[in-house]
């Protein structure tokens, strides 16, 4: 439909509510800026529009691409398809085409298929099946030329379907008259987009004109159908619909190819008449899809199977991948993810940088751990070789030191404080006489002390229950007080420590074993009698005590040290063992 | 000419393009909408492909000037 002018002026006022002058005015005022502009021979760009430029006498109008976009936007991304045997046996196949065309009858003296082949192709094409729609057009054309008034002479001349007319009804009926078209798929969206435009579509009140139409295009339709099945099935040429979608009807082109079209494409197509829009939309993603399988199958089942194994081996070992129209994405996206591995490599080099500047490292504290062990060690030897040394008496230490080692070093030293000996103030146990007041202890071993008193109960414990090393402890304390309080000092040529023998003076000064601590002189006096008798080295020690008055010790050996004395304590009697002090003289 | 008109008239004229009509603007030409068949190229590395069908604006200029 033409919009001249008028129309024009009428639809500007309406989109911009101005008034009838004022959109005169500024749309001759356009014009006029265009011409001038034009006459200086510049270019003259509307904004979101195009760009007016004047090459030689005429004026050049270039769309932007936003308007390109706009007004194609039914087949926006639709590429160039290489047709299948393509180049060499295109040609045979289109000398087979050439042939089952030349053998029908054509009412044109134009063979468009030649125009194609031959390279020569123009933008309008005879139809090869003219002859099929000969009757049916001719019935059509005197119809539309009553009915569309407005371009009767273009109807006529292109001897076909007035589909403009048809394409505003959008109808299911038009589009099932479209689908011998292959891309006719697509007029039932642009229809129903139009229709939801809200712009003043004449043709669009126009539907009884088109309602009149539609029994005609069905009966074309399924007249076409037939033909095109018989014609297929006869020529079994390879179809080029590879959009799945039926092309803009346009009445110079159509049926270009229907002579190309398999019988797959005559059957999708006669499949897509009877469908929604999304399904033939779907039909056209999936043919598309088909399509691009062309280049993609080989790579594509490979990829998505081991595109996650990829995504993982590929971290470690880049595997190249034959370049294709798919897999040189994928290349890419290895590519990238290779990048992204050095990447995270120099991150990681990085960190291991900035690990190393950190002071410690478990590496660190692993080797730190050998010195400590080897100090250990260290100590540990050096600990053994001093008790080496102390037991074989190179060394002099405590407790270590066997007593035969030590006992000529003390007996040096006793022998240096024997030469200044205190004058001991010794009685013999025979000249002392109990008094009647005097109570005994005796321990549990003691077997006499007839006269001991309730009292002697009560330091038992004490006694009994002290260890060698209460023991010390206490010698050590008493040892002070019950110092002066020795009776020995029988023979003198005898040895001066020793656990059998006589009592020396000059082993008063070391340790003794007390095994007897009794209230009552007489009772000590017995049991002085009785070692004496065995052999042992025994004396009567003197302790006074604020409780019980006067305790005497009978005690046996002398030792010069504490271990001696406890070596010596360990080899008596089993009735001493455990029952004995060692106690300083 | 405000910058609204030169939007207005653009939306104006493309729509109508859209819908297959033809616009004549006074004096200065008549914008076409046109379409392009789905036609075969042959090129020149010898591989013939199909070329989608497209819907494009013709202008046509007036001269009468």
């Amino acid at each position: 439909m033409l919009i001249d002018n008028e129309k024009l002026v009428g639809l500007l006022m309406e989109n911009s509510g101005l008034e009838q002058e004022k959109v005169e005015k500024q749309l001759a005022e356009l014009v006029s800026d265009i011409k001038k502009a034009l006459e200086e021979n510049e270019a003259y760009e509307v904004e979101g529009f195009g760009i007016f430029s004047k090459l030689g006498n005429n004026i050049h109008f270039i769309p932007s691409e936003d308007l390109e976009t706009e007004i194609n936007y039914k087949y926006v991304g639709m590429e160039p398809i290489e047709l299948p045997g393509s180049g060499d046996s295109s040609s045979e196949d289109s000398s087979d085409i050439e042939d089952t065309i030349e053998d029908e009858p054509t009412s044109e003296e134009e063979n468009p298929i030649e125009g194609l082949l031959d390279e020569s192709a123009s933008k309008e094409y005879e139809d090869p099946f003219a002859e099929i729609f000969s009757e049916l057009d001719e019935e059509e054309s005197e119809e539309e030329t009553e009915e569309d008034t407005t371009e009767p002479e273009e109807e006529l001349e292109e001897d076909d379907i007035d589909f403009s007319a048809l394409e505003g009804d959008g109808t299911a009926e038009d589009e099932e008259e479209l689908d011998d078209d292959p891309f006719g798929g697509l007029e039932e969206d642009t229809d129903e987009s139009i229709e939801d435009m809200d712009t003043t579509d004449e043709s669009l009140e126009e539907e009884p004109e088109t309602e009149e139409i539609a029994p005609s295009g069905e009966f074309l339709d399924d007249s076409v159908f037939d033909t095109e099945a018989e014609t297929e099935e006869e020529e079994e040429a390879p179809g080029p619909d590879k959009w799945g979608i039926d092309a803009h009807k346009e009445e110079d082109t159509e049926n270009a190819f229907a002579g190309l079209l398999g019988a797959n494409a005559a059957e999708e197509d006669s499949d897509d008449s009877d469908e929604s829009d999304e399904e033939e939309d779907l039909d056209f993603s999936e043919l598309d899809d088909t399509s691009s399988d062309d280049f993609d199958d080989p790579f594509d089942e490979f990829d998505e199977e081991t595109q996650e194994e990829e995504q993982d081996d590929t971290l470690d070992d880049f595997v190249p991948v034959v370049t294709n129209v798919s897999s040189g994405k994928k290349a890419k996206s290895n590519k990238k993810e290779a990048a992204k591995e050095e990447e995270k490599g120099e991150a990681d080099e990085e960190a291991g940088k900035l690990e190393s500047k950190t002071p410690k490292s478990p590496r660190d504290r692993k080797q730190g751990s050998p010195v400590f062990l080897y100090m250990i060690l260290a100590l540990v030897v050096l600990g053994g070789a001093g008790y080496g040394l102390a037991y074989f008496g190179i060394i002099n230490i405590q407790g270590i030191t066997p007593a035969s080692n030590t006992t000529q070093q003390p007996a040096v030293a006793q022998n240096n404080v024997q030469q200044t000996p205190p004058p001991p103030v010794e009685t013999p146990p025979a000249t002392q006489q109990p008094t009647a007041t005097e109570q005994e202890v005796s321990q549990s071993v003691e077997e006499p002390a007839a006269t001991t008193t309730s009292e002697e109960v009560t330091n038992q414990p004490e006694e009994n229950t002290f260890t060698p090393e209460n023991r010390v402890v206490d010698t050590e304390n008493e040892a002070p007080v019950e110092a002066p309080a020795t009776n020995e000092a029988v023979e003198v040529n005898a040895d001066t420590y020793g656990l059998m023998g006589s009592v020396t003076d000059a082993g008063n000064n070391g340790y003794t074993i007390v095994l007897y601590t009794l209230s009552r002189q007489d009772g000590a006096e017995t049991q002085y009698q009785r070692l004496t008798d065995l052999g042992y080295r025994t004396m009567i020690i003197e302790r006074p005590s604020d409780t019980y008055g006067v305790l005497y010790r009978v005690a046996i050996g002398q030792f010069a040290s504490l271990a001696d004395a406890a070596i010596a304590a360990e080899k008596l009697d089993a009735d001493f063992l455990g029952n004995y002090l060692i106690a300083k003289i | 000419m405000t910058k609204a008109f030169l939007e207005v008239f653009v939306i104006t004229v493309r729509d109508q393009i859209i819908m297959k009509n033809t616009v004549e603007v006074k004096g200065l030409g008549v914008f076409k909408a046109e379409h392009m068949s789905q036609q075969q190229e042959k090129r020149a590395d010898g591989t013939t492909v199909m070329m989608p069908p497209k819907d494009y604006m013709e202008f046509k200029a007036d001269l009468e000037d």
